[in-house]
């Protein structure tokens, strides 16, 4: 049998990925001392790229010092090698690898994708020096800004931008639509997107080709309107006439009747009361006790019959193209403004040479796919054999593209491959994760001969009753899904269509089951509560927080240290709420509890104080008219910086605008009242400083971490603005700072499931099991090919919302549920990396009954079915609440922990001496004379560089490229030197000596300053010393001289003469 | 030794620089001027010097002392020009080989690229006609000649190798680049050698080359000090004149690294090779020097969560050292942007402190005006009459510090007039007031100068202070853009503003401004490559990450890979093996090290540790180093928002009691509405009387939407108040005649200028035409109503009413009604909502209850103007009063109605036709409401729904 050397490695939750990973680096890395130069290994994040260079280094020097592990043991086999041999095998590459380090191949995805870019550049014909934006924001807002100054003379734009307002207005929203057209610009982002950019704007071509699409748009929706509208108001007549009306129908408001007044409101599908009324021909329409049932028995024959029919046959035959003809419209002006915005972009690109990360992927498909692997690797310089992804699920269809080519070149010359990845714990779609590679796409991809699956099937993770709990769990979860889905979709012939989707459940969770290690000391807990809604005034999710407490407590009375501890969930906005309720109960701390928590959330810059007070400088500073600003400033620095106890009241009072500055002089610090104009002449980083220095706000021990963090923001920001600018930065940036808390710290972890992921603890606690299966009315926009059936075909792709009943009717009908079956398991995926976090205990609390569209419900669906299932207090628990003593590794802890008691901050500008500027001394002229070139200082120049007279045209030169003179200016120095020599023949004649020459000479003096002469002539024991001078005469200079003379003295030479060369003008003095 | 001074006599080591002064002074005596000395950077010198001052007790001649350059410099006759000429040059020649055009600014990059690339060829004496060969002149290369390697022959192979297959397009586009490499070389050095000049690269080869033929001879007394990498041209000059007996050669190494046997230690690459070197071999020790093994260092491994951290953390351990001689020690930075930050943070016990590295000139603030103001040029418009910039250029300009300081006055007045007025034009008229040169200068037409335009500005700018740190940025700048202007003229280049902003920016970027000051005093403060030489006994050094230290080299090249390899050009390798030198050196002789580093990515940057902190980890177990890890840790106390409660005290009181003055305050719908929201945001509002910041808004908020929509609704029916009522057509003819131009009125008004010199840009262009629509939807509603009477708009004092809440205490409440009309017999009480206002509302009594998450607020306000006016004017029988609100959410929906909704819990929907029955309840609750306000001692707290806060403008006081 052939070796298969491309190895796909499924690994669910817990199953030693990173294990498998580095043996195999390690199995491949150590076949011989080179070898690592030509491996490969590609992770998603910096943080995972470090760990997995630290985990092979780690494992090397174990080995190397003889310590050889499990891992060590499978590789000694499989590579067929004694310990001694893995032992020093291990240390030679070690060695190798520390100190080569730039060839030790671990690397995010954007960075190699970078540096093949980088090497292709010239060939790409890109700037080489280019700047790749990992974050397109700020050019995207800069784009939008420049769209919207085109308002004035693009009409298009002003009429998509007005419906654009509309729609947001009748949302009860801003009708302000620029934040909306960044979030959407954020789109055009997407491979979704990039994969169809050129057809749909080479469609394009011009703005009004797309109102012309709109038009015929129109034309159908309006035609189908009308003719509804039509029937609707003949029948109503119709009715009218016979002297009925819709309440002497049967059901009277919601008689198949009454389907005529719906048509005129545009509500057109007949519901199943109208299919009665054309089945049984009119029988049910009166109810049989109808006084007038002759009556409409008579209008039913004269033409109501028909016209149902015809309804209903307008709406089976039309309605679907209608309804997408609708959904495209209602999308339509984002295509337009899209169009133009994208324009835009491109030229702002080229213009400022910048691309977006994305491009770069983009622009290696054409390199990559193009070209022979080998001469990548040539213009790269770096060259390998081996692939090894990490997180397959999270790769991209592009990223996909780009290692397709190198990886099968690998394995055509017989060298082996792998990835690793698991479709279940596949969270990252929206940042262009696509799992269907790993499901099925990869397998048609690489060399079929190559290819296989493995799958790692052991928990080494989690104990016995959580793998047991989970594996029922999502046994049977995919096919509730699945089902659901089939139910709701409803039309069978469309289910059919979608059933290799539909499949994707069971597709992807086929192997979750996971085998158990062999012997565990504990067996584990589980505890999944269902809370009523609303009981008692009290809401489910309070119930749920008040639970959390109380775990918190019986967990710490187990012994488990809060440092195992998560509490997950799933919107930062959760993780807020509950931060914000533990922390009231931090507060009292009398009781023998702790809830420190650390999060992301609770730790956020622009919760402190002192940051806060530090904003409202910077606003006041900017406006003085911000009293709000000015008052925060007085309250913080009286009450907090200096304790003062004076009634808030009177502080507060102060600073309104009624009381001038000066009024309140003594509350705020003398120096930043007599700075604050000054002040906003620095930096923001250099302000900082100086506001902590005249506020003393190192004082505020407690803050110093937000303070350093904050600062670390205002050096970041850099000079990209003013304060003004920052402010507005900030604003929209904020809740992207927090202090970073290191990770030995004793405290509960709150984090959001995405950032679990990864991750593991021995307590996972989830108190809000709450988020929905699908997107709800959030839905994304779906680039869908629009040129179907009997509609238009002059745009192909337009940009519809992914939400909304009407979609399901249309032509885009499959899409929607391709999308539907999408988010499913996206929120399944979060479910499973929730779940499967727990090392011995998982808690978890959810609303009762939540319904087939909540992960709560089908949770609760699943679980009622189970043995352990109390019904009657709507609780899963399972397992025993007792755990296992082991200690979490301690690695970290042997480093010590310093902290800064003091914040240093203090002004450096008497500290440092400065060398003065040197060619151009401007200052003390006047402006005019600024304008001039200092002639007089390169002619100083050049004789004091000059030797000998033939050195003259070497040293113009070097004063040339030095001083970037003209050639007008050369000459003016050269004529000037020239002039200067021709005056005085002494003077030239220095220039003709035989004595040694020395020019610039130090002289190394033990007693006092070091000297340097401009020029000495030396003949053994006499001497010759020349100061040349561009100023005026001052009495200085003859004193100087005679200092200079006097140490030549007493070096020994006998007879020194001194001389000063003014030149402007020109005078030569002895000094005597 | 007994000259040695008490210096020297605390410390362990003398220096290396120390040790070679004392060792030459020894040798020469007073004639050590005569010999040259060569160190890898002139700064050396300075500290040797000052060794040998300690070592001499009469004045000496010093020693000439210079870098290797600046020897090659002076034996050659070739100058070196600077860079832009350089290029300048290079693109010329390139043009006439090259199959397709660029021009300057998009060759620029390349250029400089390809100048190092030839420089990498001379400086390593690589034959350039096989080098540059391509694939059929290399089968003939190799048929013909032996003088390559097997390994060598290898390389190029397997490169050549790709062109044996099919043609793909990078390969193509490769291929024609390549193919007139080894012209451009030939010419490029031909030019150049014609004028004198020659890169730095040709000079080296040149001399070397000389030297070897035999044709030339360096007769200088020379001494080598401190080399680690030396290119091949060097290695030839600095053996020949070994080999001469002119030179002596003294290395700066440690056994632990450049032993025979440390062969996987990069540090000590360089040196193994020269030690096998048969002349240069002869110049090492025997036995190498071996202090970082066997002597104790301190090293401290310290990891920071992010960068200022670091500096903080220094200046605390300074403040904690012994820095009696603060030359002594050294802070290094790997990642210069963080100079100011350290020197912020330097104790002020330190005194002195010298700064010697190369400040990055594109991060000085003249640079960024210029910047500013060749936008601005860049986007001026010129009309036949006018000219007109873009008011972000304008503004940012204005705010530019530089600029600011000229005329403080006046550049605020304009940036808040442009500010508020939302221009998005500024026409040159507007900048002119002000009669400062700079201002006219910036804000002209330079069109057909651009070049007399920048210098002008740097002029204008310069710095009155002769001691200003900046002084070298304009210097610099005005050299560099002089030199622009120059080969501009020289050679009549056609060079655009866009590509003269890239070029400048290209030219720039890479521009360091050397920063030094006296340089032998105080505490060292240094980027990585100037440490080079020198030793002090405990350094600082910071930002040691990956990426930063070894700093990222650049891999770019028009060579490939591994044609460099086989020629010997330096690769990636060499780089990393500079900086592993540039490391160890500095543990040589220090007696404490202490590295920081960020362990925190961002930016891209990975956080991860240097390498050579790994190294140290795993290695230097069996050395006398003693390494220790520490961490910064923060103590993350949450932060609590601040609880703030202001009790009425008698100065409150006073103030509250105003409300009971008929002639002083009022209380508004809005004031009530506060006050139930947030009884302290009322009390900073009314009672500290501290007022919303009105900040110069960049857009139009909604709250100037909302004014302008209420007052173009105003005056659209001010001239029918009174009158007849409106019928249908009459409102029609409202539509269509005056609602435009009224709208743009006020919208005028509302940015504090006349209509006809206001100009619709921008966003305001889709505000106006929103304003417009919903404006016309609501006049076609009043049109579905008509006839309509209309009675009172925006009448003020009309209804002030005094309510007494306790028998001595009366209240006084005024409204404010936007529009009160008569439909029928139902008088309507209306209030326009542009925003997003609800109808419904549960129950009179949830109007006050502020826990109520329904508290309907608009409802209120409309009810209690209702309150006011069934107070005060009272109705007749038949009459109803009826409160409305125009609600922009709701009014282009089909089925819109101004009714108030009233809808209890799971109860019906009931259209509020009539808000008499109501009354009587509503003056129960308000009642309650204005006793808790006026008579109670409830002080003014906060709320406990942090919903509200989220939008309310004092938040930033009670830090919520
Ligand atoms: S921030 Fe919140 S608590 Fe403070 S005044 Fe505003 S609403 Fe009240």
């Amino acid at each position: 049998m052939q070796e298969k050397l491309f190895t796909v490695y499924k690994s669910s939750a817990g199953s030693g990925k990173t294990y498998t990973l580095a043996k195999s680096y390690l199995i491949l890395a150590l076949q011989f001392p080179e070898k690592y130069r030509r491996i490969l290994a590609v992770t998603f994040t910096n943080k995972a790229t470090q760990e997995m260079k630290d985990r092979i280094v780690e494992t090397l020097a174990e080995f190397s010092e003889g310590d050889i592990t499990d891992m060590g043991k499978d590789i000694m086999t499989a590579l067929a090698i004694t310990a001694n041999e893995l032992a020093s095998r291990s240390a030679e590459l070690l060695a190798k690898i520390l100190h080569n380090y730039s060839r030790f191949a671990i690397q995010t995805i954007d960075t190699f994708f970078q540096s093949v870019m980088k090497s292709f550049s010239r060939e790409l014909g890109l700037h080489g020096d280019g700047e790749l934006l990992l974050d397109s924001s700020e050019a995207r807002e800069q784009v939008i800004d420049l769209l919207l100054e085109d308002l004035n003379s693009n009409q298009h734009l002003r009429d998509w931008l007005l419906e654009f307002s509309t729609d947001k207005l009748e949302n009860a929203k801003s009708w302000d639509v620029r934040k909306d057209i960044l979030e959407f610009s954020k789109q055009l982002t997407n491979e979704d997107f990039l994969s169809i950019e050129n057809e749909l704007l080479g469609s394009i071509k011009e703005s009004k080709n797309i109102i012309a699409y709109k038009n015929k748009l129109f034309t159908i929706t309006n035609s189908f309107e009308s003719e509804m509208v039509k029937i609707g108001e003949e029948a109503l007549k119709l009715i009218q006439q016979h002297g009925l009306s819709i309440a002497d129908f049967s059901y009277g408001k919601s008689s198949a009747a009454n389907y005529f007044n719906n048509i005129t409101e545009s509500k057109y599908e007949p519901g199943k009361r109208v299919y009665e009324a054309i089945e049984t021909e009119g029988q049910k329409l009166a109810t049989k006790t109808s006084k007038r049932k002759e009556e409409i028995a008579a209008v039913a024959e004269a033409g109501l019959l028909s016209y149902f029919q015809e309804a209903v046959s307008l709406y089976e035959g039309d309605y679907k193209k209608y309804a997408t003809a609708k959904a495209i419209l209602s999308n339509i002006y984002s295509l337009g403004i899209l169009w133009l915005y994208q324009k835009r972009l491109v030229e702002y690109k080229k213009e400022e040479g910048i691309l977006f990360i994305n491009d770069a992927t983009l622009f290696l498909n054409r390199i990559i796919v193009e070209e022979e692997t080998p001469f990548v690797y040539e213009k790269m310089g770096a060259f390998y054999d081996h692939f090894l992804i990490d997180e397959f699920q999270d790769t991209s269809a592009f990223q996909w593209n780009n290692f397709k080519p190198l990886i099968n070149n690998s394995l055509d010359q017989g060298y082996t491959n792998l990835v690793v990845g698991d479709v279940k714990q596949s969270i990252y779609r929206w940042r262009g994760g696509d799992w269907r590679l790993l499901l099925n796409g990869i397998k048609n991809d690489v060399r079929a001969h190559a290819f296989q699956e493995q799958s790692l099937d052991r928990n080494f993770r989690s104990k016995p009753d959580v793998i047991d709990f989970n594996n029922q769990l999502f046994e049977k979860l995919p096919a509730l899904l699945q089902q659901h889905i089939t139910t709701e979709i409803g039309d069978e012939n469309l289910a059919l269509d979608l059933h290799d989707k539909i499949n994707s459940f069971t597709e992807a969770y086929k192997e979750v089951f996971q085998q158990k290690r062999d012997a565990y000391d504990a067996e584990g807990y589980i505890n999944i509560k269902f809370f009523d809604k609303e009981v008692d005034d009290q809401s489910w999710k309070e119930r749920a927080l008040a639970k959390l407490l109380k775990d918190l407590q019986s967990l710490q009375d187990k012994g488990i240290q809060l440092s195992d501890i998560a509490i997950l969930v799933r919107k930062a906005a959760h993780g807020k709420e509950i931060n914000d309720f533990l922390l009231q109960y931090q507060q009292h701390n009398d009781s023998k509890y702790s809830y420190e928590v650390i999060s992301n959330e609770s730790l956020y810059l622009s919760a402190s104080l002192l940051v806060n007070f530090i904003l409202n400088c910077f606003r006041y500073l900017y406006s003085p008219n911000n009293r709000v600003a000015l008052a925060q400033v007085v309250y913080y620095y009286q009450k907090i910086v200096c304790g003062n106890h004076a009634e808030e009241h009177e502080l507060l009072h102060a600073c309104n605008d009624k009381h001038d500055i000066s009024q309140i002089q003594e509350l705020l610090p003398k120096s930043f009242l007599e700075n604050r104009e000054d002040l906003l002449n620095s930096n923001l980083l250099d302000l900082s400083e100086r506001l902590i220095q005249y506020f003393q706000l190192g004082s505020q021990s407690d803050e110093i971490p937000y303070l350093q963090a904050f600062q670390d923001v205002l050096l970041e920001f850099g000079n990209k603005g003013d304060i003004q600018d920052f402010l507005e930065w900030w604003e929209t940036n904020q809740t992207k700072y927090a202090v970073k808390i290191p990770e030995s710290t004793e405290a509960i972890r709150l984090l959001t499931v995405h950032k679990s992921k990864g991750l593991q603890f021995k307590v996972v606690l989830i108190p809000f099991l709450d988020w929905p299966l699908n997107h709800g009315s959030k839905g994304p926009i779906l680039w869908l090919p629009s040129a179907v059936e009997e509609l238009p075909k002059d745009i192909p792709y337009m940009p519809i919302k992914h939400s909304g009943r009407a979609l399901k009717q249309s032509y885009f009908a499959e899409e929607f549920w391709e999308e539907e079956i999408k988010s499913y398991l996206d929120n399944l995926n979060l479910l499973y990396v929730a779940f499967t976090r727990a090392e011995d205990a998982l808690i978890v609390t959810g609303q009762k009954k939540a319904g087939s569209k909540q992960i709560a419900g089908v949770v609760e669906n699943v679980l009622a079915e189970t043995e352990f299932w109390d019904d009657k207090n709507s609780i899963y628990e399972k397992g025993s609440f007792e755990f296992s003593k082991g200690k979490r590794s301690d690695e970290h802890l042997k480093s010590e922990a310093i902290y800064l008691r003091n914040y240093p901050s203090f002004n450096w500008n008497q500290k440092l001496e400065i060398r003065k500027g040197k060619a151009l001394k401007l200052s003390e002229e006047k402006l005019e004379t600024k304008r001039k070139i200092n002639v007089g200082l390169l002619v100083h120049e050049v004789f004091s560089r000059m030797k000998h007279i033939t050195d003259k045209e070497k040293v113009l030169q070097e004063l040339w490229s030095e001083n970037a003179l003209s050639q007008q200016e050369l000459d003016q120095v050269n004529e000037l030197v020239l002039n200067n020599l021709d005056k005085n023949e002494a003077f030239s004649k220095w220039f003709n000596t035989s004595w040694e020459v020395r020019t610039e000479v130090p002289i190394v003096n033990p007693k006092g300053k070091d000297i340097r002469i401009d020029r000495v002539h030396i003949n053994g024991n006499q001497v010759e010393i020349i100061d040349f001078k561009t100023g005026a005469k001052k009495a200085a200079d003859i004193k100087q001289v005679k200092t200079y003379q006097s140490v030549l003295r007493t070096m020994g030479f006998e007879k020194v003469n001194g001389y000063l060369a003014y030149l402007d003008p020109f005078e030569i003095v002895e000094v005597k | 030794m007994s000259s040695l001074s008490s210096h020297q006599n605390n410390s362990v080591h003398k220096s290396f620089l120390q040790e070679l002064a004392a060792d030459l002074y020894g040798q020469y005596g007073n004639d050590l001027s005569h010999q040259k000395i060569v160190f890898p950077n002139k700064r050396a010198g300075l500290f040797f010097n000052q060794a040998l001052k300690e070592l001499v007790s009469q004045p000496i001649w010093g020693p000439e002392i210079m870098s290797f350059e600046e020897l090659v410099k002076s034996h050659s006759t070739l100058s070196v020009p600077d860079k832009i000429t350089l290029i300048f040059k290079m693109h010329e020649v390139f043009q006439k080989h090259s199959p397709f055009q660029e021009n300057f600014e998009q060759f620029f990059f390349w250029g400089d690229l390809l100048i190092k690339d030839f420089n990498d060829v001379d400086q390593y004496m690589a034959d350039a006609r096989p080098l540059f060969a391509n694939l059929a002149e290399w089968k003939a290369i190799t048929s013909t000649t032996d003088f390559l390697s097997e390994e060598q022959i290898a390389l190029i192979e397997q490169f050549w190798s790709n062109f044996e297959q099919r043609p793909t397009e990078a390969k193509e586009k490769f291929r024609k680049t390549w193919d007139i490499l080894f012209k451009v070389y030939v010419d490029f050095k031909k030019e150049l050698m014609a004028q004198k000049l020659g890169y730095t690269g040709m000079l080296y080869r040149q001399l070397a080359e000389d030297i070897i033929s035999g044709k030339y001879t360096i007769s200088d007394k020379l001494i080598f000090a401190g080399f680690n990498a030396l290119t091949k041209a060097e290695e030839y000059i600095m053996s020949n004149a070994v080999s001469n007996g002119n030179a002596q050669v003294f290395w700066d190494l440690d056994a632990y690294y450049a032993g025979d046997k440390q062969l996987h230690q990069e540090a000590g690459n360089f040196f193994r090779d020269y030690r096998k070197h048969t002349i240069l071999g002869n110049t090492f020790p025997k036995d190498l020097p071996a202090s970082i093994k066997h002597e104790t260092k301190e090293v401290n491994l310290i990891e920071v969560s992010g960068n200022l951290g670091q500096t903080k953390l220094l200046g605390e351990q300074l403040q904690q050292a012994d820095l009696s001689n603060p030359e002594k020690t050294a802070v290094i930075l790997g990642d210069e942007s963080l100079l100011f930050s350290v020197l912020h943070a330097i104790p002020e016990k330190v005194d002195k402190v010298n700064v010697t590295m190369g400040y990055p000139l594109k991060y000085s603030s003249i640079y960024s005006l210029l910047i500013s103001c060749l936008y601005l040029q860049k986007n001026k418009r010129l009309s036949k009459k006018s000219l007109d910039f873009n008011h972000r250029d304008v503004l940012k300009i204005l705010k530019h510090p530089l600029v600011l300081s000229f005329d403080r006055d006046f550049t605020k007045a304009k940036i808040h007039e442009i500010e508020s007025t939302n221009k998005v034009r500024i026409g040159l008229k507007e900048l002119n007031e002000n009669r400062h040169e700079l201002f006219r200068l910036i804000f002209s037409d330079a069109s057909d100068n651009y070049f007399s335009y920048l210098k002008e500005l740097i002029l204008i700018c310069y710095p009155e202070d002769d001691e200003s740190i900046e002084l070298g940025f304009f210097n610099d700048l005005h050299a560099h853009v002089a030199r622009l202007e120059q080969i501009v003229n020289d050679f009549k280049l056609s060079l655009g503003l866009d590509a003269l902003i890239r070029l400048l920016n290209r030219i720039i970027q890479s521009i360091r401004v050397p920063f030094s000051g006296e340089p032998l005093q105080g505490l060292q403060l240094m980027g990585v490559l100037e440490s080079r030489n020198l030793d002090f006994e405990e350094v600082h050094l910071l930002s040691m990450n990956e990426d930063n230290f070894p700093a990222k080299g650049n891999t770019q090249s028009f060579i490939p890979y591994n044609i460099r390899k086989a020629y010997g050009l330096p690769t990636m390798d060499q780089h990393d093996a500079i900086y592993a030198y540039l490391f160890y050196r500095l543990l040589h002789r220090c007696k404490k090290l202490n590295i920081y580093y960020n362990a925190e990515g961002s930016n891209g940057k990975g956080g991860e540790p240097s390498r050579f902190i790994k190294q140290l980890i795993y290695e230097s177990g069996n050395t006398a180093i003693q390494l220790k890890h520490k961490t910064l840790s923060a103590s993350g106390k949450v932060q609590m928002p601040l609880e703030i409660s202001i009790p009425k005290n008698k100065d409150v009181k006073n103030i509250l009691m105003e409300y009971t003055v008929p002639s002083a305050r009022k209380l508004s719908a809005s004031a009530i509405k506060i006050y139930l929201d947030c009884r302290l945001k009322f009390y900073y509002r009314y009672i500290a009387g501290l007022k919303e910041p009105d900040e110069v808004q960049e857009k139009l908020d909604a709250a100037a939407f909302g004014n302008i929509l209420h007052n173009s609704l105003e005056d659209l029916y001010t001239p029918f108040v009174g009158e007849e009522a409106l019928d249908k057509a009459a409102i029609e003819g409202l539509k269509k005649k005056e609602l435009k131009a009224i709208v743009e009125q006020r919208f005028a008004e509302e940015y504090g200028s006349n209509a006809e010199d206001f100009v619709f840009e921008g966003r305001n262009i889709i505000a106006r035409d929103m304003l417009l629509k919903m404006i016309t939807r609501m006049l076609d509603y009043d049109i579905s109503l008509a006839p309509i009477q209309i009675l009172e708009l925006e009448e003020k004092d009309e209804y002030i009413i005094g309510q007494a809440v306790k028998p001595d205490l009366e209240v006084f409440m005024d409204a404010k009604i936007d529009r009160l009309d008569k439909v029928g017999n139902t008088i309507r009480v209306i209030d326009y909502k542009s925003g997003g206002d609800d109808l419904k509302f549960p129950d009179i009594p949830s109007l006050f209850d502020r826990d109520h998450n329904k508290r309907n607020g608009a409802a209120m306000q409309t009810l209690f103007y209702s309150y006011l006016y069934f107070k005060k004017k009272g109705v007749l029988n038949s009459e109803a009063i009826q409160p409305g609100l125009y609600a922009g959410k709701y009014i282009f929906k089909d089925d819109f109605s101004e009714k108030l909704i009233l809808k209890e819990d799971k109860g019906r929907e009931m259209p509020v036709s009539d808000a008499i029955p109501f009354m009587e309840r509503f003056e129960e609750e308000l009642n309650i409401l204005l006793e808790e306000m006026f008579a109670s001692d409830q002080p003014f707290d906060q709320t406990d729904d942090l919903d509200k806060c989220k939008w309310c403008p004092y938040s930033t006081i009670c830090n919520r």
